[in-house]
């Protein structure tokens, strides 16, 4: 017998709470709710619900932090938003945040009880998604249905969010048969009738449930893939490539420095990093961006500023007067921090020319050229080192790489592109 | 005028450890140490310098953060680069016509001891030798700050990389 699923409503009003109980009573659920933030984190660790609906204006601990905490804690439950101040900024704070819907107030029973089906049919989905990694024997791209390496799985956009003027990150339901990825994989993504692209695995490879990819619109596939909206179906190749060397990395000072979009392929190792802190030694996180708006995750940048146990520095390289950071390339970070240059490992992504300069600087600090990784991304249009548009020399970045060493990549630098 | 026997021996300490002068001569040191003329501190937000201004000294900055700012009809202010302790600030004194170029301003609560660059300048000429180095250091954070520059001017993160 299946046991009964159980559900979690947490809203500071309890004529709300009242009204879910009778909605949800005729079910087959165990509800539970509570009227507060910190009540509802509580019974959670208690109970173990499978959907948690979260009231986002509450006193005491706000409905988004709550979430997040929630997710953090088991980022396989499903958790709905509700509130009666619905914005669409607010719909894509709780996105970001890893909220599956959003419900505003007032809602019918009719549309509660939708919403919980759906919730429950997503926890089933997402649970069973972890069975099957689980179970798989080792991570591998996923096959195409039945034609070859290079057929694309179907995968439902359930989410997008602008980041920047002229990025976007996509929220993917892991298809079928999806194993995980580890940070600094990629996938091949077709925008169906327009065509494919590499795009880096932007998430949390903690988080089973959603598939992040943060694209930035720079030709006719990326402009596509950006104009995705919820429900839409994408073309999913992958995981493929080598990952950030984070094993390697465990009891040695990290020092992480992206520029611009190359954010993207590091913060799942950031995630990583940060989710298993007591395995390394110093954290220091680089950043630099063009200007202000054009720095990516600004609220994740800011969580990673406040803790205590890493060293993040953002730089810009133009800003306005009221700037209170600071401003120059982001190789200039890398001479003023401290971290242990003869054992550290150095992960590095950004345009070719920053990584050749950023690098030039942690070998001056003593890092040796083999423990400094970088990602480098060239024409890749198979994902499998097949069609040899990636080719650099005597590698595929595709198949070799992304991620290299630098004590290979330097010669793969000087080979211009063809 | 000179500075007292207390803060001299503080400034003495603080230049001792500024990466400008590391590696340096003893005697040398001495010299550069009679051109610190004091310790000054800038609360957040204070101007250091305007630009034209005339440029007497070299800032060699312990801590905070300093901004170098223009200010162009349209755009506002911008901030072309940001110095923190352990950097030199301000090389107008060295050349004719003696102007600052840049507004510079304290973005945190900053300390610097400061170098009277007449002084320094006069030294330099007397002693080829002393010359050499801090003409050497000061080519050094120019050669620095150029290639940042040319990154910056790179625009690396624009439409096109």
């Amino acid at each position: 017998m299946q046991p009964r699923q159980r559900i979690l409503v947490i809203d500071d009003e309890e004529v709300v709470l009242d009204s879910c109980l009778a909605i949800l009573a005729g079910g087959d659920y165990e509800t539970t709710t509570a009227t507060s933030g910190e009540e509802g984190l509580r019974l959670a660790a208690e109970v173990s619900p499978d959907l948690v609906f979260v009231d986002v204006k509450m006193p005491g601990l706000p409905g988004l932090e709550v979430l997040e905490r929630l997710r953090s804690s088991d980022p396989s439950i499903v958790a709905v938003v509700i509130t009666g101040y619905a914005t669409v900024s607010l719909a894509v704070e709780a996105m970001k945040r890893g909220a599956f819907d959003f419900l505003p107030k007032p809602f019918t029973p009719d549309e509660f009880r939708q919403m919980t089906q759906r919730g429950l049919e997503r926890r089933a989905e997402v649970l069973e998604q972890g069975r099957e990694r689980a179970a798989a024997e080792a991570a591998g791209p996923l096959p195409g249905p039945g034609a070859g390496p290079l057929a694309p799985v179907p995968c439902r956009v359930l989410g997008q969010w602008e980041e920047t003027h002229d990025t976007v990150t996509l929220a993917l339901d892991p298809p079928a048969g999806w194993r995980g990825f580890r940070p600094g994989q990629f996938n091949m993504l077709y925008a169906f009738g327009v065509g494919e692209s590499a795009i880096s695995i932007s998430g949390d490879p903690a988080d089973p449930g959603r598939l992040l990819h943060t694209v930035r619109r720079v030709g006719k596939v990326t402009q596509a893939l950006a104009g995705l909206q919820r429900g839409d179906v994408v073309g999913v190749r992958g995981p493929y490539g080598t990952p950030w060397p984070l094993g390697y990395a465990a009891g040695r000072d990290v020092v992480v420095v992206a520029g611009g979009i190359g954010l993207a392929p590091l913060r799942p190792a950031i995630h990583e990093l940060l989710d298993n802190r007591e395995r390394y030694g110093r954290v220091l996180i680089l950043l630099g961006a063009r200007t202000a708006a054009d720095l990516l995750y600004p609220d994740q940048v800011q969580e990673w500023r406040g803790r205590f146990d890493v060293d993040c520095e953002v730089t810009l390289d133009s800003a306005a007067g009221g700037w209170r950071g600071r401003v120059g390339v982001v190789t200039t970070l890398i001479p003023r921090v401290e971290f242990d240059a003869e054992r550290g490992v150095a992960m590095v992504v950004g345009p070719e020319i920053m990584m050749r300069f950023a690098a030039a600087e942690l070998v001056n600090r003593g890092m040796a050229t083999s423990r400094v990784f970088v990602s480098l991304e060239r024409n890749m249009k198979c994902g499998i080192g097949a069609c040899g548009h990636c080719q650099v020399g005597a590698k595929f970045v595709c198949r070799d790489g992304a991620v290299f060493g630098y004590d290979e990549a330097e010669a793969l630098f000087q080979v211009r592109e063809v | 005028m000179p500075a007292s026997d207390q803060q001299a021996q503080t400034i003495e300490q603080l230049l001792a450890a500024h990466p400008f002068v590391v590696g340096i001569e003893e005697s040398q040191l001495r010299t550069i140490t009679e051109c610190a003329s004091k310790v000054v501190h800038f609360a957040a937000d204070q101007v250091i310098f305007h630009a034209g201004g005339v440029a007497r000294v070299l800032y060699l900055l312990h801590r905070g953060d300093v901004a170098l700012e223009v200010i162009a009809p349209g755009t506002g202010t911008r901030i072309v680069a940001t110095l923190s302790g352990g950097d030199a600030l301000g090389w107008s004194w060295m050349f004719p016509p003696y102007r600052w170029a840049f507004d510079a301003r304290a973005l945190t609560a900053t300390e610097a001891i400061v170098l009277d660059g007449e002084k320094l300048r006069r030294c330099a000429e007397e002693d080829h030798e002393l010359g050499y180095q801090v003409v050497w250091r000061v080519a050094r954070e120019m050669a620095d700050r150029l290639q940042a520059t040319r990154l910056q001017l790179l625009d690396v993160y624009g439409e096109r990389s």
